[in-house]
């Protein structure tokens, strides 16, 4: 399970870079960097409280 | 062996604005760091975020010391190596060095002392207000430059009259057409530097079980700025890269290693090249196949221009433009990678535990600097053979000075500055050897550099 989680993960890192930095067109990369920022931040606001 | 001045020139102004640029990158990073940290502890009052913000204090006002007199002596290197610039470009460039010390140099110079030594001096509320000013001291000194160095990139509002270039239109000066994109691609660069020092040095106290608390708030803080700066970096940085290829195509033909008028279609991904540019080719390219055309045109059959496009006496040296896209744009592929991994064992649960994870974090301590270098020798030896972008050449913008004088200058700046970084990374060294909690609750005067440098002092300076 644990595997399978971090090729998800890989596979939404690459995703992401590559939609942010504009292989699918500046409106996919504004949109892209959006929802990168708000799954960034809502992971580090439900786990960070409880970690750090 | 006869020198040329006009290498030497190069060369010394390459080797200390490098040494120069180290410092602003980390302190701006540190000082919109150090601010957050201060408004975390007002809004929680929360001690290990004043512990954090003493630590980090420290290394800040040493940053900040070195950047300060690092970059005046550029000043006068404008006087000693390229005169004729500053005869040429003066009326430009001068008022907005002017400027940059009336606005930031005089905010910063007023609020950093009560940064630095005011803890127990002043209110709290009144000590935030310092930090928060002393940190946009450093945005608009950065604006002023960025702004300077960017007319040199993309000149605009000026007119050459007898020889000399007249402005025309200020605000075509200071908002050049390349400002507004490189200006906060800068700015972000140095916040991402100053995030992965915090995570490099945090992670560090945890693989040495020391420190624990504070080592975790700060790897938490680190990596989790680092990770959404690193998302928007990516994004400003293929904005930039639009705007210059259409302003200086030869610079950007240069970064992508290919010297025939279009790449072959699909287009590969040049990773390492050894170029040949007396010839106009490369002896050796190992790249990604396809890769080029998805990432440059973003199609699956897009070609890319190569340098040929540029006549060769207008023609930047490929290899420093390529290698100092390539340290940049790899570093920021590896800082995107951790920052997901940090993401995705955050999730897990195992962001402070995980020991490989924890010495990558180590390695990538010094990466913000280094990608930052990396972007400066594609900026400046891609503008090249110009000092002023289509205005001014390099070679007519040189003092007529002896080239033993540029050689002598460059041995001193060169034993002066290695004096500056061994007195950096000791103190540095022995801030983080001691660690947070002996840190001192405001930094301490010295009026000489060498009872500073005595073992002693230190002790003294960081005893509870």
């Amino acid at each position: 399970m644990q595997t399978l989680g971090a090729i998800v993960t890989a596979m939404a890192g690459i995703f992401f870079f590559f939609a942010i930095i504009g292989v699918f067109g500046l409106g996919t990369a504004i949109g892209a960097l959006a929802l990168f920022v708000v799954v960034a931040v809502g992971v580090i606001a439900r786990t960070g409280r409880q970690q750090a | 062996m006869t020198l040329d001045p006009a290498t030497l020139a190069r060369i010394q102004f390459g080797f200390t604005v490098s040494f120069h640029i180290i410092f602003p990158t980390i302190s701006i990073g540190l000082a919109a760091f150090l601010a957050i940290t201060e408004g975390l502890w007002l809004k929680t009052r929360d001690a290990l975020y004043l512990e954090i913000y003493r630590f980090w204090l420290g290394i800040f006002a040493m940053t900040f010391g070195i950047g300060v007199v690092t970059g005046i002596v550029l000043s006068f290197e404008f006087g000693l190596g390229f005169a004729r610039f500053g005869q040429v470009a003066g009326p430009v460039i001068g008022p907005m060095i002017g400027l940059e010390v009336l606005t930031s140099f005089f905010l910063e110079a007023g609020f950093l002392g009560i940064m630095l030594f005011g803890m127990n001096r002043v209110g709290p509320k009144l000590h935030f207000a310092a930090t928060c000013l002393v940190a946009v001291g450093t945005i608009l000194s950065a604006s002023w430059i960025m702004s300077a160095n960017s007319w040199m990139q993309t000149p605009d509002g000026v007119a050459m009259e007898q020889g000399r270039l007249v402005v025309t239109d200020w605000w075509k000066v200071i908002v050049n057409p390349s400002w507004p994109y490189r200006l906060p691609h800068m700015l972000t660069a140095a916040w991402i530097t100053g995030s992965f020092a915090v995570a490099g040095i945090g992670a560090w106290y945890l693989l040495h079980g020391r420190h624990e608390a504070f080592a975790r708030r700060t790897v938490s803080m680190g990596t989790g700025f680092a990770v959404v700066l690193i998302g928007v970096q990516v994004f400003l940085g293929d904005i930039l890269y639009g705007q210059m290829l259409q302003h200086q195509p030869a610079k950007m033909q240069a970064a992508e290693g290919f010297w025939d008028k279009q790449s072959p279609s699909p287009a590969a991904y040049n990773w390492i090249i050894i170029p040949d540019q007396k010839n106009q080719r490369n002896l050796l390219q190992i790249g990604t196949p396809w890769l080029g055309s998805i990432w440059l045109t973003h199609s699956l059959t897009g070609r890319v221009e190569g340098l040929s496009n540029t006549p060769p006496d207008q023609q930047p040296y490929m290899g420093l433009v390529f290698y100092g896209f390539r340290v940049m744009y790899g570093l920021a592929i590896v800082m995107f990678t951790v920052g997901i991994a940090g993401l995705w064992l955050r999730w897990r649960r195992r962001l402070f535990t995980t020991r490989w994870f924890l010495w990558v974090l180590v390695w990538m301590t010094p990466s913000g600097v280094l990608a930052t270098l990396g972007g400066w020798y594609l900026a400046e030896t891609g503008r090249q053979p110009w000092v002023i972008y289509g205005l001014l050449r390099t070679v007519d913008a040189v003092s007529p000075v002896p080239a033993g004088i540029l050689l002598t200058t460059l041995i001193a700046f060169a034993c002066v500055y290695a004096l500056f970084l061994g007195a950096f990374l000791i103190f540095a060294a022995r801030l983080v050897a001691k660690g947070p909690a002996d840190a001192p609750a405001h930094a301490e005067a010295s009026g000489s550099l060498k009872p500073a440098l005595n073992p002693k002092t230190v002790e003294k300076v960081v005893a509870p």
